[in-house]
């Protein structure tokens, strides 16, 4: 159990602000409302990611779904941040 | 569902929740204290200093500009520095100011900026005579910090985590429930075995405070992990331009440097009641920059009249008199609003006494939860007979802490209430009686065999505390409690009348638990007779 926690809890926060850059990125909502979406909205992302492994036999087995997520997130990212698109 | 995810989820929802529930307890526990915070600063503070009626601005007959004058004259303050009012409102009848004075001048030659103390004067509002310029009644303030940092260093990151794993908790709670949330909708099995009883309780309770459980949860972390957002925003989003951020986010920090070119400043009352009347707000705070200066601002903050808790933040530029927008981020950013949407909700200050009432008792409620959670799981454990030290080491602390946090309270207004206010380090003693108070009842719960009576000393011991700081209202405080009655103050009276309630129901709930033919929770036996029961 505490390989989960530990795991999930900073591979959570690392997938929930990637996602939350994908939001930005693909979603064109004004800044302000980003903002608020990402402050609200990234934590229960974050929980639910947690929660998600725990529900999982161990933490290898979460990332057999979350790792290709994870990968594809920070792609659409890279993609952005260095203006590829 | 799969049954080996409902069974992961299980194991995780029993273990998070164990792992985490005494500092959630004193969390939850501070926090339901903490909504009535302005009343307990009132009752801690009215006695001791009483002032003669309730003041608004308008009747006010304090010259403002002259207080700050004289504050610019008697104290080192740098001319940029800004000096802070806080006009007596509903929630402190005081007139606060707050400056940093420099003590020890920069030193330019090698480079060390100058050394700043923090500095708090607490006056008459009537009078704007000085009463007191030390934080000498400082429990309500002390609750309110181990609510949101457990009173550690680093406690409001350690705080913000514990809330994440709660709102993990509540997750995986809705996971195992999800079935029978319709099916056994509010079952609670009465003549049932303690240990379906203590289930029952968990899960009603649960489904109860599930909409306001999530809403601590979110806006928590949203307080206290909010930079975990922010840093990735500012350097991803906006390429290290915190500023941009901030604007984006609707706050705006005034920081411009005097010229030295001298400026007369406005009536600080008339631009108070101007803004009051041109924005329909009711004007609280005021925070002056750059005085005497050309570049000087007012920046007045309140709550709108209209509309659910807006706050106003409006910046007036003395040189232009007005608000101009280069100083002025536009009034309804949706970040901003919606952020303190939900700090309103989060404190229930947009509510009256009744709402922080209900607020209260689910609070209590998610408290009870807490400990039935943690009955179940160490009963299930003592039946397994697994790791048999760390489970009774985890069944103490548990107890210990949720238990002993209670009387530790009561003993802490005990003080609060009973050492004179000359005494110095009173702060220090009244802290120290509840630090003291709960280790005594962790130390205890590892040696206290029956669980039941050990609740019924915590509960008992904080009834008679509260007993006892009614006595001392009614004897040492009796006559300046009914003149500030008669003054329109009631929040003395008011906070007393919550604490015989309390007593009251603390008394019986001790003595149904000495008295209710209940099982017996001997660390040995406990498993086997809720089991049998």
């Amino acid at each position: 159990m505490w390989v989960k926690s530990i795991a999930g809890l900073f591979f959570g926060l690392l997938f929930f602000v990637s996602l939350s850059m994908n939001i930005f990125y693909m979603a064109s909502l004004p800044r302000e409302v980003y903002l608020l979406t990402g402050y609200i909205g990234g934590f229960i992302l974050w929980a639910g990611i947690m929660t998600y492994i725990y529900c999982q036999d161990s933490f290898v087995q979460a990332m057999k779904w979350c790792a290709p997520l994870f990968a594809g997130s920070l792609l659409i990212n890279t993609v952005f941040y260095f203006g590829v698109l | 569902m799969k049954a080996q995810t409902l069974r992961n989820a299980v194991d995780a929802h029993a273990w998070v929740g164990l792992v985490i529930s005494v500092p959630l307890f004193i969390i939850f526990w501070a926090g339901a204290i903490t909504l009535f915070f302005p009343e307990l600063q009132r009752w801690t503070m009215l006695p001791q200093y009483p002032i003669q009626a309730p003041v608004q601005v308008a009747e006010s007959q304090v010259d403002y500009n002259d207080l700050i004058e004289q504050i610019h004259e008697q104290h080192d303050i740098a001319p940029d520095e800004r000096v802070s009012i806080r006009l007596p409102n509903h929630r402190s009848p005081y007139l606060f100011l707050f400056f940093n004075e420099i003590v020890e001048p920069a030193d330019e030659a090698n480079d060390v900026p100058a050394k700043k103390e923090f500095v708090r004067m607490m006056l008459d509002p009537n009078t704007a005579e000085l009463i007191s310029t030390e934080e000498k009644f400082h429990f309500a303030e002390f609750l309110y910090h181990l609510h949101y940092d457990l009173s550690l260093p680093q406690g409001l990151y350690i705080v913000g985590v514990i809330t994440l794993f709660f709102l993990v908790i509540i997750m995986t709670g809705i996971i195992v429930q999800l079935k029978n949330l319709i099916k056994h909708f509010f079952m609670y099995r009465k003549d049932s075995s303690m240990r379906n009883k203590m289930n029952d309780l968990h899960n009603v309770v649960g489904v109860i405070s599930l909409p306001y459980g999530l809403m601590y949860a979110v806006t928590g972390l949203m307080f206290n992990l909010g930079i975990l957002f922010q840093i990735p925003t500012a350097f991803l989003v906006y390429q290290g331009d915190f500023d941009r951020m901030l604007a984006d986010a609707g706050f705006y920090n005034y920081a411009v440097k005097p010229t030295d070119t001298v400026q007369a400043m406005p009536d600080i009352r008339n631009i108070v009641l101007r803004t009051q009347s041109e924005y329909n707000a009711v004007v609280d705070n005021i925070s002056i920059q750059n005085w005497g200066d050309e570049t000087a601002v007012y920046r007045l903050g309140g709550s709108y009249n209209e509309g659910f808790s807006s706050r106003l933040d409006r910046f007036y530029h003395v040189a232009s008199d007005g608000f101009p927008a280069e100083h002025n981020v536009p009034e309804g950013n949706t970040f901003a609003t919606g952020l303190l949407l939900m700090f309103s909700i989060h404190f229930a200050n947009f509510a009256d006494l009744d709402l922080r009432v209900l607020f209260f008792i689910l609070a209590i409620g998610v408290c009870a939860m807490i400990v039935a959670g943690n009955v179940l799981f160490i009963i299930k454990r003592q039946k397994k007979n697994a790791h048999p030290k760390t489970l009774s080491f985890m069944r103490a602390l548990t107890l210990g802490g949720c238990v002993g946090i209670i009387p530790a309270t009561a003993l802490g207004f005990v003080f609060e209430r009973g050492l004179p206010e000359a005494l110095s380090e009173r702060v220090f003693y009244v802290e120290m009686s509840f630090w003291l108070c709960l280790l005594a009842f962790v130390i205890l719960s590892f040696f206290w065999q029956h669980l039941r009576r050990f609740t019924a000393l915590g509960l008992g011991l904080s009834a008679l505390c509260l007993c006892i700081v009614l006595t001392i209202d009614l004897t040492v405080f009796s006559q300046v409690n009914a003149s500030l009655s008669q003054a329109g103050f009631t929040s003395v009276s008011g906070v007393n009348i919550g604490f015989a309630l309390t007593a009251l129901v603390l008394a019986v709930v001790t003595f149904w638990l000495l008295k209710a033919n209940l099982p017996s929770m001997n660390k040995k036996h406990s498993a086997v007779l809720m089991e049998n029961k």
